[in-house]
């Protein structure tokens, strides 16, 4: 891979948080994708940004509900009621 | 009263406040069970990355799901329940639980404040993450890495992107503006690649990759 030097690259990395965010106007987003096709610096910035995203997703242990808090929280409520 | 102060400021103030609701036993059960409660899961790992701590994170959702019940005629039917709830909760977090929180790197909020109101640019970071590198990373690193973030940096994280709030609900939640957020989100960002990337370094991903 060539090693360009994106002399906007700073600027197009809030650009790819917004587009991964779902918060850029398609607009901005159109110029990202055409961007991204002549820049190799900044695609390799979307995809890891977008792993990371995808890590954050996938690889955290969630945590189950304590089995008794739901019925602690209604049994308290019957209680306000 | 003090915590009904406290469920409204931030809001649309005059509109909610005007548009107060009396909703009948029936109605609150329904919204309680339909709307509140399905989003339990979600609270409980919210506050416990938050508090890292389980029994904290019990004693918040608890007490989130009363207040919430308490002031149910201030929700808005269809307006969206789980981002009230998380506002309600991250209050709770702040008023109470910070103080005495075992987290192991406590940031003084007004100090991370000034930080990112500072007009100082945010300086370049560049690492040699790789997308493969990343690939390689268990759920413990991924998770050692999120929660050494400052909890106002790690806050926004889960709101993004594990919770896939808006940054219009995250403003909302955190009563910041969105250009807020959208600062903070980036630094925070940058911050996690930055932990990942020395992760990647000490596990010498980067020397596999590299073989030929
Ligand atoms: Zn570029």
């Amino acid at each position: 891979m060539q090693n360009t030097n994106c002399p906007e690259v700073e600027k197009c990395l809030e650009l790819i948080h917004l587009v991964l965010d779902n918060e850029a106007p398609a607009e901005q987003e159109n110029y990202l994708t055409e961007h991204l096709e002549m820049c190799m610096q900044c695609l390799e910035n979307f995809n890891i940004e977008k792993e990371i995203r995808t890590a954050l997703k996938t690889r955290l242990e969630n945590k189950k509900v304590p089995l008794d808090l739901i019925n602690t929280i209604k049994v308290k409520i019957a209680e306000i009621d | 009263m003090e915590e009904d102060q406290e469920l409204r400021s931030g809001e649309e103030n005059e509109e909610s406040l005007a548009k107060n609701n009396n909703y009948s036993s029936a109605e609150k059960d329904r919204l309680f069970n339909n709307e509140f409660l399905p989003h339990i899961t979600s609270m409980y790992n919210f506050a416990y990355r938050l508090s890292f701590d389980e029994d904290d994170a019990k004693d918040l959702v608890q007490e989130t799901y009363l207040k919430a019940y308490r002031f149910i005629n201030s929700f808005q039917q269809g307006t969206n329940a789980k981002a009230w709830l998380f506002r309600i909760l991250k209050n709770s977090f702040i008023n109470e639980f910070r103080k005495r929180s075992k987290e192991p790197t406590k940031v003084d909020y007004q100090e991370v404040e000034t930080y990112y109101n500072s007009d100082e640019v945010d300086e370049t970071i560049t690492t040699d993450l790789r997308v493969d590198s990343l690939q390689h990373m268990i759920g413990d690193e991924v998770t050692t890495a999120l929660n050494s973030l400052a909890v106002d940096f790690r806050t926004v994280i889960i709101l993004c992107d594990l919770e896939d709030f808006t940054y219009e609900e995250m403003a909302k939640i955190l009563d910041i503006p969105i250009g807020t957020i959208r600062s903070r989100l980036h630094r925070a960002r940058n911050l996690l690649k930055e932990r990942l990337n020395k992760y990647a370094l000490s596990m010498g991903y980067k020397d596999q990759n590299n073989k030929p």
